[in-house]
């Protein structure tokens, strides 16, 4: 390894903890962090604080004001407060399952398809175009009725209907990027084809796949939710943020909390990671600009 | 061609339904002579290949076959429905786009200021909402309990165009609006500020040249070529946001006609219309490729 | 004399449901309606468009004799007519039937006397040969209609045309009850030669369009022959896909009837002032079925002791917010020979249920494991697996219930879970008891029940042929018992049903009914706008 190669490969060794630690910098990205978390531990810890079981039945359906609870029955006369308690866990295991598969696989295919650019990158694109041809809520919603409801399916489902979205604007940032000059440096100085992508293009579409993982984080808990409203459930009555609104939509007007409590923690979570994001892509601008090696 | 591989992955994947159509349309009645004769009439009783065969040559023969469930053409079925959907898509996505345009790069402009803290907390909040919350918040709001304003469904009778209705198109469009424009926002403010950071800018800038000028000829252009891509997904993303919002809304379109198709396992009104929606979805994407390589100055020059 | 004897078995019942005595009452059956002629002498103001939402979608089904969903049968009842109908105690009359008169002469001969003057849509007169066809293709078991429990009753042969306008129904097996298969609202009068496709009745509205999924349009037909009970010009029927778009447009007063609304909007509706909300308690029920031919419910100790296990009371709350009333594990509740034995009710008893499991060798380390489905397109089927699922958890291990949901389609068809697994779930609507017997033994053998060894099948045929009310009762209660003992339905509950109207609409009656909205006005006529 020559030294210049050396040089530079220090230099892009040294750009993840910097974002980190400038992002962290940020006001937003510290209140982000603390809502995420906020949020994260009431999923966590929930279960073992709620007064009820999470399937109990305590008194007639949609019922406000019930000795014992503090946001009356839901529509099955089950807790409202213990069914929120009990339903983090399962919509943010799932949905971090499912966003962790789209994004992996996505960012691999976005990136390769874009630094290889000709044939390559016209197979890879057209193969999940295909995939993407599909709006994301027919592809579960078909994949589901064929194998059945369960909660493994619908992680793979969201996840490879998020594939393509991911891997096209991970392509489309990493087509500028590949242009760029310090590519075509470390190409020259016969550094292997992996670690071009993953350790000089990856660092440069940062911004673009943070704010792309807060959002599909986003989506794959609203999507799961919408199964769930079109009628696609993967357990009926699990206790579980997503299905929590869908199910007791009905009763609305008679018993809002069912429905207000799981969608303000949907949303304070989203706030948070997107604040986080939106820390990141910050910070990570800036660097881009630092780090075209001029 | 990807047409073609659409088509046959459509075909593959619609056949592996689970339930057989014929017993799911003859339900708790079926008896096994009905069972057979439903079947000899839509032909299940022939090999894959020939249904494929017949299928495709059907379609292209202007002939779409017969939905299972209606026992009606799927053309006459599908036929207004296309249009329905199409004039609440078209309204969503030419609402959408220069209003995302203009809120993404207004905020990139104006970053960490009133309006970008504002707009991204309020983008925020409304991805966080699947659609069909946000469209019953607005139900709520503007139709039933809050104020009694609007339609809280769109009811088009039958034969008449989508514009007959207009008033019912507002919730619904609205709901398709707020779903889409904090994404597009999003990416396109992000796109901006790199943008507006790059030399290119601070060049135009240090040439003396006006913000304005600077903003409009050299800044949008730039962050519109990635945004491209973006709004093709995002009419993608629309495509599958009217199954929800016209289930809502009671929306007499393709989407509902879709999630209902689904349920009665109507195999030639789900395989044709997933067949319309990937092929506008092929198309969006082209004219998003050749849109991205147009607008993006430096693959511009290369294309030279 | 019988036929006296057919009146008073009818007499009994009104005594049973009301307690109202009066002979004239009986007559009933023979006369004109109370109700129409409270129309009649409440005169309405006519003209306007009455747009009607229901539940539907592109499964939508067109037929006079042939029905699965609400949408299916609010488009039926606008459209055709039958001979009788029921009035609110469930005993067959002829007000707005087809039917003048109609005599059941002995147990296996019934004449029917059509009205003079009635009219199809498309101006042809209704006659003997139109009933004759209808009933021919009711009985034609290669047709779908729901004429399937007829068939035990009657052959074509034993149609006979006595003039243009009188029918003879000879019966191959005694059946006292004929009248009430006359009121079947399925066993609609269409046109001869009806293929199922061109909708041509005799109501009050003829169809102009239909398109599945969407809506029916329905233009008031000027030859109906009680033309002065007709006040619309226009009916629409409109379907939504789901249950809240059909409240909110309610709401929204975009429709003036909304038909069956969910429980959970009961209170929001009821509180609207320009809405009215009736509710109606017409004997539905919702069941659990276990095959006695299956393991492991051959065995009557696991039937017997999952009859136990269910809390009803908890049921009929958690699943329909109390909107009904108990049940027995005993169907026919409109009928005055319900619970003839006068059971208790059954309540849940885990001792006993576990002292009759430890009887067939189920203990904590050998549990009851058993699988139970419901249809996903059957809302309280699917609540109510999970309440029996989580009632089973009382048992501390000893029964465990795997609550499964099933997609509609699969669940519902020839091979699936409905009729051919062990335990699962099924709905019907308010019945008599022996037609609900015949529907349960013959049409949908859900259970299997009765058992090969069993007199259950001979005492039903007595009970059909017997007119001596007392007789019949204790027929009737023998029935029951071996039900209640060794029978394969658990019926925790009887469901409400309701619908929701705009106070515009007048005239709507509020009583006990088959369908909703009063059999939907039967075809929408006796309602006007204010």
């Amino acid at each position: 390894m020559s030294s210049e190669n050396a040089a530079e490969a220090k230099f892009v060794d040294e750009r993840p903890p910097s974002l980190v630690r400038q992002a962290f910098r940020l006001r937003r990205t510290q209140i982000g962090a603390v809502l995420a978390l906020m949020l994260i531990s009431v999923a966590l810890i929930g279960p073992f604080l709620a007064p009820f079981g999470s399937t109990e039945y305590v008194d007639l359906p949609n019922t406000l004001s019930v000795p014992g609870t503090i946001f009356g029955t839901d529509y099955f006369g089950q807790d409202v407060l213990s069914r929120f308690l009990f339903g983090g866990r399962t919509i943010l295991i799932l949905a971090i399952l499912a966003t962790s598969i789209g994004i992996t696989l996505g960012t691999t295919l976005g990136l390769t398809a874009a630094y290889l650019r000709g044939r390559a990158d016209e197979a890879i694109m057209r193969a999940l175009d295909v995939v993407l041809s599909f709006p994301q809520v027919l592809l579960s919603l078909v994949v589901i009725s064929m194998f059945g409801p369960s909660n493994v399916l619908i992680i793979f489902t969201v996840g490879l209907s998020t594939t393509p979205r991911i891997a096209r604007i991970i392509r489309g940032a990493a087509i500028g990027v590949v242009e760029r000059d310090f590519i075509s440096a470390a190409e020259a100085l016969g550094e292997s084809r992996k670690r071009v992508v993953f350790a000089e293009v990856l660092p440069n579409v940062t911004s673009s796949l943070l704010v792309e993982m807060n959002l599909r984080l986003t989506y794959s808990v609203g999507l799961i939710a919408s199964l769930a409203f079109l009628g696609f459930t993967p357990e009926p009555n699990a206790a579980n943020w997503g299905l929590m609104i869908q199910e007791n939509r009905v009763a609305l007007t008679e018993q809002p909390w069912g429905v207000i409590l799981p969608t303000t923690a949907l949303a304070l979570l989203t706030i948070g990671t997107g604040l986080i994001g939106d820390g990141f892509s910050r910070v990570s601008a800036g660097i881009d600009r630092g780090g075209k090696g001029e | 061609m990807t047409l073609f591989i659409v088509s046959l992955l459509i075909f593959a994947v619609t056949q592996a339904l689970p339930s057989d159509p014929a017993e799911a349309m003859l339900g708790r009645e079926a008896t096994p002579e009905a069972l057979a004769a439903l079947r000899a009439d839509f032909g299940l009783d022939k090999p894959i290949v020939v249904q494929y065969g017949n299928w495709l040559f059907g379609i292209l023969g202007g002939d779409l076959g017969t939905s299972y469930a209606t026992s009606t053409p799927v053309s006459e079925y599908i036929g207004p429905r296309v249009g329905a959907s199409f004039f609440l898509l078209l309204i969503a996505a030419v609402g959408s786009i220069p209003l995302s345009i203009v809120v993404g790069a207004n905020a990139a402009l104006r970053r960490d200021r009133k309006f970008d803290t504002t707009s991204s907390l309020v983008s925020l909040i409304l991805a966080a909402m699947p659609e069909f919350v946000v469209g019953t918040i607005l139900t709520i709001i503007f139709s039933t309990t809050v104020w009694q304003l609007l339609p809280a469904v769109t009811y088009l009778e039958v034969g008449a165009p989508p514009w007959s209705d207009l008033q019912g198109l507002i919730l619904p469009v609205l709901t398709l609006l707020l779903a889409v424009t904090p994404y597009v926002a999003r990416v396109m403010r992000a796109a901006m500020v790199e943008v507006l950071e790059s030399d290119y800018v601070e060049m135009a800038r240090l040439k003396g040249m006006d913000e304005r000028t600077v903003l409009w000829r050299h800044a949008l252009p730039n962050a519109v070529g990635p945004a491209f891509q973006v709004i093709a997904l995002n009419l993608a993303y629309l495509a599958g946001g009217v199954i929800i919002v016209e289930r809502l809304f009671n929306f007499p379109g393709i989407g509902s006609a879709l999630a209902d198709a689904v349920r009665s396992r109507d195999l030639p009104v789900i395989q044709f219309l997933a067949l319309i929606i990937a092929g506008v979805y092929i198309l969006t994407n082209l004219l998003a490729d050749i849109g991205t390589v147009l607008v993006t100055p430096r693959l511009r020059t290369r294309l030279k | 004399m019988e036929q006296q004897e057919i009146e008073t078995s009818g007499l009994s019942r009104r005594h049973f449901i009301q307690g109202v005595s009066s002979a004239a009452l009986a007559a009933g059956i023979l006369s004109s309606s109370s109700l129409s002629a409270f129309a009649a002498s409440a005169p309405g103001k006519k003209g306007g468009t009455l747009k009607v939402g229901v539940v539907g979608g592109a499964n939508d089904l067109f037929d006079a004799n042939y029905i699965v969903a609400k949408a299916d049968q609010a488009r039926l009842m606008s459209t055709f007519e039958t001979l009788l109908t029921f009035d609110e105690n469930f005993v067959p009359v002829t007000a707005n039937g087809l039917a003048e008169s109609a005599k059941q002469n002995s147990p296996t001969k019934v004449t029917v006397k059509l009205r003079k003057g009635v009219k199809f849509h498309d101006g042809t007169p209704m006659t003997a040969d139109d009933v004759i066809a209808t009933y021919k293709r009711l009985l034609d078991s290669s047709k779908k209609t729901t004429g399937k429990p007829l068939r035990t009753f009657l052959d074509p042969s034993g149609l006979v045309k006595l003039d243009d306008l009188t029918v003879e129904f000879n019966l191959k097996a005694p059946n006292v009850d004929f009248l009430s298969s006359l009121a079947n609202y399925t066993y609609a009068i269409a046109k001869a030669g009806y293929d199922g496709k061109t909708q041509i009745g005799t109501s009050g509205y003829s169809l102009v369009s239909f398109t599945p999924g969407r809506e029916s349009v329905h233009k008031r037909f000027n030859g109906y022959w009680d033309a002065k009970n007709v006040y619309f010009d226009e009916v629409r029927i409109i379907d939504f896909a789901d249950k809240t778009a059909l409240v909110n447009a309610l709401i929204a007063k975009q429709i003036d009837i909304a038909v069956d609304i969910p429980f959970e909007q009961f209170k929001t509706l009821k509180s609207k002032k320009y809405l009215n909300v009736i509710e109606n308690s017409a004997g539905a029920w919702l069941a659990f079925c276990m095959r006695i031919d299956i393991k492991p419910f051959d065995d009557n100790n696991v039937r017997q002791a999952l009859r136990l296990l269910v809390d009803r009371k908890q049921m009929l709350n958690r699943v329909l917010s109390g909107h009904g009333k108990m049940g027995n594990d005993l169907y026919g509740y409109i009928d005055a020979n319900y619970n003839a034995n006068g059971y208790e009710q059954r309540k849940q008893d885990i001792p006993a249920a576990l002292a009759l499991l430890k009887k067939s060798g189920y203990s904590k380390s050998n549990p009851l494991r058993v699988e139970l489905t419901a249809p996903d397109d059957t809302g309280g089927l699917v609540l109510m697996i999970q309440t029996l699922a989580e009632q089973a958890k009382k048992t501390d291990g000893v029964v465990i219930i795997d609550a499964k949901v099933i997609d509609g389609g699969t669940y519902w068809s020839a091979k699936g879970q409905y009729m051919n697994t062990g335990f699962y779930t099924t709905y019907w609507s308010g019945r008599t008891y022996l037609a609900q017997a015949a529907a349960s033994m013959d049409s949908y053998p859900e259970t299997k029940f009765p058992p090969a060894d069993s007199s259950f099948r001979a005492d039903y045929l007595k009970a059909s042929g017997t007119a001596n009310a007392k007789k019949r009762r204790e027929i009737v209660a023998k029935m029951q018992k071996e039900e209640f003992e060794k029978g394969g339905y658990i019926i925790p509950f009887f469901n409400n049903f309701a619908d929701a109207y705009s106070t515009k609409v007048k005239g709507v009656v509020a009583r006990p009914s088959q369908l909703n909205m009063d059999y939907y006005a039967h075809g929408f006529k006796n309602i006007w706008f204010n």
